[in-house]
């Protein structure tokens, strides 16, 4: 079994007030408020020393929405620095977390070479991000956004994801689809 | 009604919008960025997005006036039935006849056989072609398998079609990925009603879950309205299967399921000689099946594709009629965007096979066996200004059979606004169509009610003089044009609020015209020959369907969300419809035969992670049509998860009033019964 559904109902259902559905946002700004979220239960390595959280983001709707929402806010003990990863910029930029917008999604194969290897937590919500070697995919469904955890691919990096950010995931597994 | 009553009302609403309009003017929190960064995980996944236009969409950004139930209110108030959850949508009438029949309605025109409600559950339809409205003693499933029921008031008729004239009632139920494992769960209620039900869930190969239930449901007749017991129990079996699979940019789900019980119900029987009526109890029975596959892929540019094919085949007999029914559809939807617009198209086919029964009172003229419908639509939402204004145009063109219409145009134009952060307005114009059901064009009731005896005044016979209804061959398509106009919003962090207002214009709907006065059993029309009645056992008149009314409803929904802190959630309602039914000449006029105006309160509340307390209190106006009074109506539920595995719900039915009418079948073929005080215990065990 390589896929696991962790989705415990369950346990949602108990924690009580749901947010209230006439609040108008965009889909774009759940899921940027997601991405934001989910930082709280992913560690990276060797944080010491660095000052700046580098949220890295391809896209300009996307970008727009974490510069406006995420000013001001923290992730750990450290500021948040958003920028935007401009097609032409190259090299390395140096990102804590690369966001890649599904209007992107053509670049998402190169961005992810681009960082393969370093401990950058890769999240996208274009169409098969996870299978191509993406750590956290978001994508809609029953209504709702859904994430999908590449538990392999996060690991091989040195990042470690909590359990409870993993109980609300969908897991994939890569070693254990080359197992059987 | 008096105008004490009237002011009653009046003066409430005008509470509720008092509470509205001075929240709206206190100075609001909005220069904190943004609340939906502050929330958790958990609650943005579960962050409900809808699909009213067929897509999916944000409920602050929908032009209808939309309520979702969720599978957390179901749980929370102890709701066993899908009509009993609707009862918790502001603005919908739910009105129970007996222990298995009810009366659902949205904005006016409601009934056991409202014609103009939309129901559909994962895209298959609920509606009866064949009478029209929803059986929904079948309409069931178990309960802890549906997601959220999407509550559209108003028109839908672009993406769901005919018959989504004044509401669409969208039932979905839950992926089999949802909830891996086993469960047994159980209830029962002292005054008679048990259920017990089996679940299994679990992965099935490399990227497919299943589920699959067991679920068995009876309850005792409800006591008539003179006191005696009814003949109302039912009882019934119900078996499913569901696959889902998801797959690279796929997901593909397959269901089936079928249903065997029985329904019983007191029948008042009209006869044509004294003393006109007699009641006698009948238990019918119901079986039904369906298999549905659906299938969705996401392209690489966002664009979604998806499809589903259904085969449906249903059966009843009851006192008065029986049907057998097959349906096939297939239905195919396409979204995608362009710079500013967001398309959808789609369209369907869909054939029914009918075998339906009548008995002593009602009988058919001609023999309607099949109809098909070939529907197509398209709709492009169209952002004008970024984040602020945009406009939605819709068209569907429908060509059912059953319609003397070629093609019935249905089309829609929609306007959002958005003039501050937090607010919305929108405004939209709407033309439906309910095309006629085989009731409208066929059927022939001899007893509407009974005989008026010879020596009545208005009974010029010397025979009894019975009334009847004969369908219209020539019965055409009712039309309605729907003026809607509609505000959301949030203020401040823990209060929304949505308001709808509407107008809708209703041409051509059905009227009952003399048709002529014939001698029974020879059947010779008495102005022929008037000496007929000379040795008839009656005469029977006759009221012909024609499409000779206009009508004229309006009214609004005004509701409130409320959440005092973070465990505790309160939700208030107030909703009202008025009918101006402009009758053609010739024809009689019924009183209306819905409540007016409603009113409901909701509170939830979680004291513990482990606990939460419901209460739901509801207000129904009088249903003058059945001499229904007014009434105050209360239920209330407990909800303990013991442990991880056991949950413990406790609730009561029914507390303010410990029997109440709520409502009639209007072929006035039932006898009416009481909805009784009940209290119930469901125990869940999941392992």
């Amino acid at each position: 079994m390589s896929v696991r559904h962790h989705i415990s109902i369950g346990l949602l259902l108990l924690l009580g007030a749901q947010p209230s559905v006439a609040d108008s946002v965009t889909e774009a700004e759940v899921k940027l408020a997601l991405v934001y979220n989910m930082t709280r239960f992913v560690s990276w390595p060797d944080t010491a020393g660095s000052e700046q959280f580098e949220l890295c983001l391809a896209g300009e709707n996307a970008y727009e929405i974490a510069a406006e929402n995420l000013r001001g806010r923290k992730i750990g003990d450290r500021d948040i620095r958003v920028s935007l990863l401009a097609e032409e910029t190259d090299g390395a930029a140096a990102c804590d977390l690369v966001y890649v917008s599904h209007d992107e999604a053509d670049r998402a194969r190169v961005l992810l070479e681009r960082f393969e290897g370093l401990p950058v937590l890769m999240v996208s919500d274009a169409p098969a991000f996870v299978e191509e070697g993406g750590m956290v995919g978001l994508s809609i469904v029953d209504g709702r956004v859904g994430m999908t955890i590449n538990v392999t691919a996060y690991e091989s990096v040195g990042l470690t994801i909590s359990s409870q950010l993993l109980e609300l995931a969908q897991v994939i597994d890569d070693d254990q689809r080359a197992g059987g | 009604m008096s105008k004490p009553h009237r002011f009653k009302h009046i003066g409430l609403s005008a509470g509720l919008f008092l509470v509205v309009s001075l929240i709206w003017t206190a100075p609001s929190s909005a220069d904190t960025p943004n609340d939906l960064f502050d929330l958790s995980v958990e609650e943005l996944i579960n962050f409900q997005v809808t699909s009213v236009s067929g897509k999916a969409e944000r409920l602050g950004d929908t032009t209808s006036a939309v309520f979702v139930i969720t599978q957390d209110d179901i749980q929370r108030h102890g709701v066993r039935s899908i009509p009993d959850a609707l009862r918790l949508a502001p603005g919908l009438s739910v009105l129970q006849i007996d222990a298995n029949k009810w009366a659902v309605g949205s904005r006016g025109r409601t009934g056991r056989f409202a014609n103009k409600l939309l129901v559909l559950m994962d895209g298959r339809l609920l509606y009866t072609p064949g009478f029209s409205g929803v059986f929904w003693d079948v309409q069931q499933t178990l309960i802890e398998e549906v997601d959220r029921i999407e509550i559209i008031r108003g028109p839908g008729a672009v993406v769901w079609g005919t018959n989504a004239v004044n509401g669409v009632i969208n039932i979905i139920t839950k992926s089999s990925a949802s909830d891996p494992g086993g469960s047994v769960i159980g209830g029962l209620d002292p005054e008679g009603a048990e259920f017990l039900a089996v679940r299994q869930a679990g992965q099935l190969g490399e990227s497919s879950t299943y589920r699959a239930f067991l679920n068995y449901q009876s309850a005792d007749g409800n006591e008539l309205i003179g006191g005696f017991p009814g003949a109302d129990g039912w009882d019934l079996l119900r078996g499913s299967f569901r696959a889902d699979r998801s797959h690279d940019d796929a997901e593909m789900s397959f269901t089936v399921e079928a249903y065997t019980g029985s329904m019983g119900e007191t029948v008042t029987n009209f006869i044509p000689q004294p003393p006109y009526a007699n009641v006698l109890p009948y238990e019918g029975n119901v079986s039904g099946a369906f298999a549905i596959g659906s299938w969705s892929m996401t392209h690489e540019d966002s664009a979604r594709t998806s499809g589903q094919v259904y085969l449906d085949y249903t059966s009843r007999d009851s006192a008065m009629f029986s049907e057998d029914r097959t349906t096939i559809s297939f239905d195919l939807q396409h979204h995608r965007s362009f710079g500013r617009h967001e398309i959808v198209a789609g369209g369907w086919l869909r054939f029914n096979r009918y075998d339906i029964g009548g008995s002593t009172r009602l009988s058919f003229l001609d023999e309607i066996d099949s109809d098909r419908v070939i529907s197509a639509f398209v709709q492009d939402e169209i952002t004008l200004v970024d984040d602020s204004l945009s406009v939605e145009l819709g068209l569907k063109l429908e060509n059912n059979e059953l319609s003397q219409d070629d093609v019935e145009f249905m089309p829609t134009a929609r306007l959002l606004w958005k003039p501050v952060e937090n607010h919305s307005a929108w405004v939209a114009v709407t033309r439906s169509v309910r095309t006629p059901s085989i009731a409208d064009l066929s059927a022939v009731v001899t007893d509407i009610g009974p005989a008026l005896p010879p020596g009545d005044p208005l009974n010029p016979f010397p025979v009894p003089l019975r009334q009847g209804t004969i369908g219209n061959l020539a019965y055409e398509s009712e039309s309605n044009v729907s003026l809607e106009l509609g505000l959301r919003g949030q203020l401040g962090d823990s209060l929304s609020y949505d308001v709808a207002l509407f107008n809708m214009e209703y041409k051509d709907i059905r009227s009952f015209v003399l048709a002529g006065a014939f001698c029974s059993p020879s059947g010779v029309p008495v102005f022929v020959d008037p000496t007929c009645v000379i040795g008839s056992d009656s005469v029977i008149s006759t009221a012909l369907f024609t499409n000779d009314n206009d009508s004229r409803l309006h009214g609004g929904e005004m509701s409130l969300d409320w959440m005092p802190a973070e465990s505790w959630r309160v939700r208030a309602s107030a909703s009202f419809v008025r009918e101006d039914l402009e009758v053609a000449a010739g024809a009689f006029e019924p009183p209306s035969s819905y409540p007016e105006w409603q009113y409901s309160l909701r509170s939830e509340w979680s004291p513990t992670e482990n606990i939460s307390v419901a209460a739901f209190v509801r207000y129904v106006d009088e249903i003058e049509y059945f001499g229904i009074d007014d009434y105050w109506q209360a239920n209330a539920n407990v909800r303990w998860a013991l442990r991880e595995s056991w949950v413990v719900s406790l609730g009561v039915r029914n507390l303010l009033d410990d029997v109440t009418q709520e409502y009639q079948s209007e072929l006035g073929d039932l006898v009416p019964t009481q909805i009784e005080r009940s209290a119930f215990l469901n125990l869940s065990y999941t392992y």
